[in-house]
């Protein structure tokens, strides 16, 4: 029997950042709330035997977002050629606009990779668990999408 | 200016904040649970149908298979035995198809079918032979057409010879009668052989039994004197006379006019 109590906790105290993650998977608000929802009933029916429901999941929301872009694309195609930024003084707001913008134009495991890395911010080898890749890959994606969002990486990368 | 990683994280959380309602979260896996449910019930009933199904049909014709060995009368539709007593009729057991009780089947007057001295004591002959209709006329492309002639080991043998007369039944036992009864069985081909012309039309009814009194499903003899058919109406083999002649078994063919055929064998 699920401890409905313990899965109403976690939901109150992860389902914000859960749910804004499902939302820059898709790349769309609503899409976003189906997959949480995915992510979360998955969860639901295997709560007892959960060690980790936090990671488990993300990892259901990344494996349950990968398999419908596998099924359908919705529209949004990586581009090779970046298309120009609105004006040389965007402001923070128009920046974070152009950044997201971007970001629905990535391949869904580069988003994946930058959601889970400055979004929830996992280490390489927990991005690369989530995601059930080399550390290399994920190093390589995150390189190959950064340069596609135009984002200057730091020194030593995120953590 | 290029965005920085803190813009880039700054620009990711930009949104956040809207909640997740968890009772709808449980109502929606309670649902899904009852849904998977139902469907595993549903999947379950259906392979018990098949189960017994499958089951069933494999009992049938296990039951068919033992059947047609105990006599080769698989489906009593297929043929009809055209016994010369009146009793019995083919039953889907391999039942030999007319008794043979000594009050129903005495020969009439071309001379008496028991022989006061055979081995085989109430063993009679019946009036006219057993003729089989088998499916498509019969041969050897016939379903059964290789199977065994006699469904158990043979004790006793009476043969029966038509005409009837004084020589009828033929009785052959212990020996002679299983090493006959092997000699049909296995040197008998299931196709025809071509022979020499014989005028003359060979006609009989093989009794066979086995060591306890039971007796089998009787056997057609048709023929010619070089060719001879034999059938328990779905076991075929084709032998040369030369095999009852040399157990002592005789066949006066029919119509042994020069040139001229009488009938032809029933099929």
């Amino acid at each position: 029997m699920t401890d409905n109590a313990a899965f109403r906790a976690f939901v109150e105290a992860n389902g914000a950042v859960l749910l804004h993650a499902a939302r820059l998977l898709t790349g769309d608000h609503h899409r976003g709330e189906d997959l949480v929802q995915t992510a979360l009933t998955r969860l639901y029916l295997k709560w007892d035997g959960v060690d980790a429901p936090l990671a488990y999941t993300r990892k259901a929301l990344v494996t349950a977002h990968i398999d419908s872009t596998r099924r359908r694309w919705w529209g949004e195609r990586p581009t090779e050629v970046l298309p120009e930024v609105a004006s040389a003084a965007a402001t923070d707001v128009e920046e974070r606009d152009e950044l997201r913008r971007l970001l629905s134009g990535l391949a869904p495991r580069e988003r994946a990779v930058i959601v889970l890395r400055y979004y929830c911010d996992l280490s390489e080898q927990d991005t690369a668990a989530t995601l059930g890749m080399p550390v290399g890959t994920v190093k390589s994606t995150c390189s190959r999408a950064l340069s596609r969002l135009r984002v200057e990486a730091g020194v030593g990368g995120a953590r | 200016m290029s965005p920085s990683e803190f813009q880039l994280r700054a620009a990711l959380r930009d949104g956040e904040g809207d909640g997740v309602d968890p009772d709808r979260i449980i109502s929606s896996a309670l649902r899904l649970q009852l849904r998977r449910h139902d469907r595993r019930v549903r999947v379950l009933a259906v392979a018990a149908v098949i189960v017994v199904i499958s089951g069933g049909a494999v009992g049938i014709a296990a039951l068919n298979g033992s059947t047609r060995e105990s006599g080769g009368a698989a489906s009593a539709q297929s043929r009809t035995a055209a016994a010369g007593a009146a009793a019995g009729g083919a039953d889907s057991g391999g039942a030999i198809p007319k008794a043979s009780s000594p009050s129903s089947e005495s020969v009439g007057a071309s001379g008496g079918a028991v022989v006061p001295s055979s081995p085989l004591p109430g063993v009679t002959c019946p009036k006219t032979p057993v003729s089989y209709e088998l499916p498509g006329g019969g041969g050897t492309n016939q379903f059964g057409a290789d199977g065994p002639l006699f469904a158990e080991p043979v004790a006793a043998i009476a043969v029966c010879s038509y005409p009837l007369g004084a020589a009828s039944p033929t009785p052959l036992t212990g020996t002679a009668a299983t090493a006959l009864a092997r000699k049909l069985e296995l040197e008998g081909s299931s196709s025809p052989r071509s022979g020499p012309y014989c005028a003359g039309q060979v006609r009989g009814e093989l009794l066979s039994f086995t060591s306890d009194g039971t007796q089998l499903r009787p056997v057609e003899i048709t023929g010619t004197c070089t060719r001879v058919e034999l059938t328990n109406g779905s076991a075929v083999r084709y032998v040369s006379l030369d095999l009852f002649t040399q157990a002592g078994v005789k066949f006066i063919p029919a119509g042994l006019t020069p040139g001229k055929v009488s009938g032809s064998p029933k099929r």
